[in-house]
């Protein structure tokens, strides 16, 4: 049994997801295999975060200190084919101390899960790279989701 | 002398084929714009898309389109996000050479550019130029 399996809700359910962003497929998202790139599929995602953050009211990001992007992971379920139009269901997955974990899964045409993503942020100072609590009012932004 | 854009081509009426594109995060450049070579994705993209609604393929096996030329005028600088609507029409047809004149615009619905770009129809194995069927010929210039 795979750890997504184990987790609850399962990310490959449409319904664990509130926040959506659709993206009508490119010519040039495909490869010589004739499906999506692989690296296509991380810039949906990450346009879905930035997305998600607009909608919380917290992008363009603060000057000074925020998240930053620690780990990312994709796990390749299906191929996608172009033409197609690809929905990206994001939610956030844990709140840490100064940590956040990004859940997102991307559904072709038919609504079939062909990818899930994880991302971690940590919140820190930009200039030195230091790690720091999130902030109480960003906390209960992210608690509201 | 200066380049003069080809005004005539951004006249929205002129197009009856439209495909809408959402732009990225990645899309953007430095300035916080859509970068230039976005847009010749984004034109590349509805041209394919007009062939699939004009019932044309022009994905091989035996014969494709090579592009030849390939001209964009940029009007207007596109802000992420936004979602860009572009008109697709064919402008002339030669021998085996077709011609687009294509129009892109932004969610307020403002020209942002113009493309101008010639294919070539091609048997793909003997990389040699392949005239048009005169009766899709007639069919793709009454689109």
């Amino acid at each position: 049994m795979s750890r997504d399996q184990l987790e609850t809700p399962d990310p490959r359910d449409p319904a664990s997801y509130k926040c959506w962003e659709s993206y009508p497929l490119r010519f040039k998202d495909q490869d010589i295999m004739q499906h999506v790139n692989n690296v296509v599929f991380s810039r949906l995602f990450e346009s879905s975060r930035i997305e998600f953050w607009r909608g919380l009211g917290q992008f363009p990001f603060p000057k000074e200190s925020g998240l930053i992007m620690v780990r990312g992971a994709i796990d390749y379920l299906r191929q996608v084919h172009y033409p197609d139009t690809v929905k990206i269901g994001t939610r956030i997955k844990q709140i840490g101390t100064s940590s956040l974990r990004v859940r997102q899964a991307l559904f072709n045409g038919k609504g079939e899960c062909c990818a899930l993503s994880e991302t971690v942020s940590a919140h820190a100072h930009y200039a030195s790279s230091k790690s720091s609590p999130i902030p109480d009012k960003l906390r209960k932004i992210l608690e509201s989701v | 002398m200066a380049h003069e854009i080809p005004a005539h081509l951004g006249d929205k009426a002129l197009y009856k084929f439209w495909r809408e594109s959402k732009t990225r995060f990645g899309d953007m450049d430095l300035t916080y714009h859509v970068d230039q070579s976005v847009y010749v994705t984004l034109f590349q993209d509805a041209r394919l898309q007009f062939w699939q609604w004009a019932k044309h393929d022009v994905m091989g096996p035996v014969n494709g389109l090579v592009m030849v030329r390939f001209s964009v005028d940029i009007v207007r600088a596109i802000e992420h996000p936004t979602t860009t609507r572009i008109g697709t029409r064919i402008t002339k047809m030669g021998n085996s050479s077709v011609a687009y004149g294509q129009a892109m615009y932004d969610h307020t619905d403002t020209l942002c550019a113009i493309s101008e770009s010639v294919n070539v129809q091609v048997n793909l194995k003997a990389g040699k130029s392949v005239p048009w069927d005169a009766e899709l010929k007639k069919r793709l210039l009454a689109l």
